[in-house]
C-alpha cells in the first residue's frame, strides 16, 4: 500500500490495485486513511531555531575559527 | 581517488560552497550553519522531542561536519551526508540513554481483530479537506505518536515523510537497503494511522 502511495510500483500493478480498490470498500478505507496519515506528516510544522541554539553555534564557529 | 570523485556533482545545491571549502573550509562554516540549522533542529525535535536534546544533536552534528568536511567525497549529496551524521549521532545517543531492547512493529498488530472491526466508511479525519482537520491539537497528537514509534521506525518515517528524502536516499543515510526502508516506513505509517484512529474514535 505504501509503495502504491509513493508511486513506487509499475503501471500494471498500480492498475490492478486500483481495480481492486474499486471493488473492495474495506481496502479503499484502509488506503484513504493511510494516504491521509502521510499527508498529515508532510504538513508537520517547522519550528524556528531557538536563540540559545544560534548562540551555541556562533560560539562553536568562533572556537573553530581560532588558529 | 579520481578527480571525478573530488568534484561536487552538478545536481548538488551545495556544490559551489563545497568548492569554496577546499581552499578555506573555516570560511564556509557560517553559511553551512545558515543553510542547515533549521532543518537539523527540526529533525532533532522530531527524533528526540525535547528542545535541549535537539540542540545538542545540532551542535554535535555541526562539530562533526566541520571536523570531517575534508573527508566528504561527493559520493552522495552533501545534504544526505549531513543527515547521515545527524542520524548516526541521534541513534547512538538514544541507545546510550536506555537499556530496553528496541520494540519491533509487526504487521499483525495493525490487522483488524475480526471481520466486524473492518472499517466500512472513511472516517471524518480522512474524509474532510486537510485544512479542516489539521489544527494544533492534531499536530500535537501526531508529534506525540511519532515520538512513540521505536527509534528505527521513527527515523525512517521522519526522513521519508517529513524531510522528504527518497527511499534510496534514506537507505544511503541509514545504511539500509531500499527494501528495508520500505518495510519500516510502511509499519511506521500503520502505527501512526492506528494512533490517529484511536484518537478520533475516543472523541
Amino acid at each position: 500500500m505504501s509503495e502504491y502511495l509513493d508511486n513506487e510500483l509499475d503501471g500494471s500493478l498500480c492498475r490492478e490495485i486500483e481495480a481492486h480498490l474499486e471493488r473492495c470498500h474495506a481496502c479503499k478505507v484502509c488506503m484513504t486513511t493511510l494516504q491521509r496519515t502521510v499527508a498529515l506528516c508532510r504538513q508537520a510544522g517547522k519550528a524556528q531555531v531557538p536563540d540559545s541554539l544560534s548562540r551555541r553555534l556562533r560560539e562553536l564557529i568562533g572556537t573553530l575559527a581560532k588558529p | 581517488m579520481s578527480e571525478a570523485n573530488r568534484c561536487p556533482t552538478k545536481s548538488d545545491p551545495d556544490a559551489e560552497l563545497l568548492r569554496a571549502a577546499r581552499s578555506d573550509p573555516r570560511a564556509v562554516f557560517p553559511e553551512l550553519v545558515r543553510r542547515y540549522e533549521r532543518a537539523l533542529y527540526n529533525f532533532g525535535m522530531k527524533m528526540c522531542g525535547v528542545a535541549g536534546d535537539a540542540e545538542d544533536l545540532v551542535q554535535d552534528t555541526f562539530l562533526n561536519v566541520f571536523r570531517y568536511l575534508d573527508g566528504f567525497r561527493n559520493e552522495t549529496k552533501f545534504k544526505n551526508w549531513i543527515y547521515r551524521i545527524a542520524a548516526s549521532i541521534c541513534i547512538k545517543k538514544r541507545r546510550k540513554s536506555k537499556y530496553a531492547p528496541e520494540r519491533e512493529l509487526s504487521l499483525d498488530e495493525f490487522l483488524p481483530a475480526d471481520e466486524a472491526a473492518v472499517e466500512q466508511a472513511v472516517p471524518s479525519w480522512a474524509a474532510l479537506p486537510l485544512d479542516r482537520v489539521l489544527n494544533n491539537e492534531l499536530r500535537h497528537r501526531l508529534e506525540a505518536a511519532i515520538l512513540e514509534l521505536p527509534d528505527k521506525y521513527r527515523v525512517v518515517l521522519v526522513l521519508r515523510d517529513i524531510e522528504g528524502f527518497s527511499t534510496e536516499e534514506s537507505g544511503q543515510i541509514l545504511n539500509l537497503t531500499p527494501a528495508n526502508v520500505k518495510v519500516r516506513l510502511h509499519r511506521a505509517r500503520l502505527f501512526l494511522r492506528d494512533r490517529l484512529k484511536s484518537y478520533y474514535d475516543d472523541e
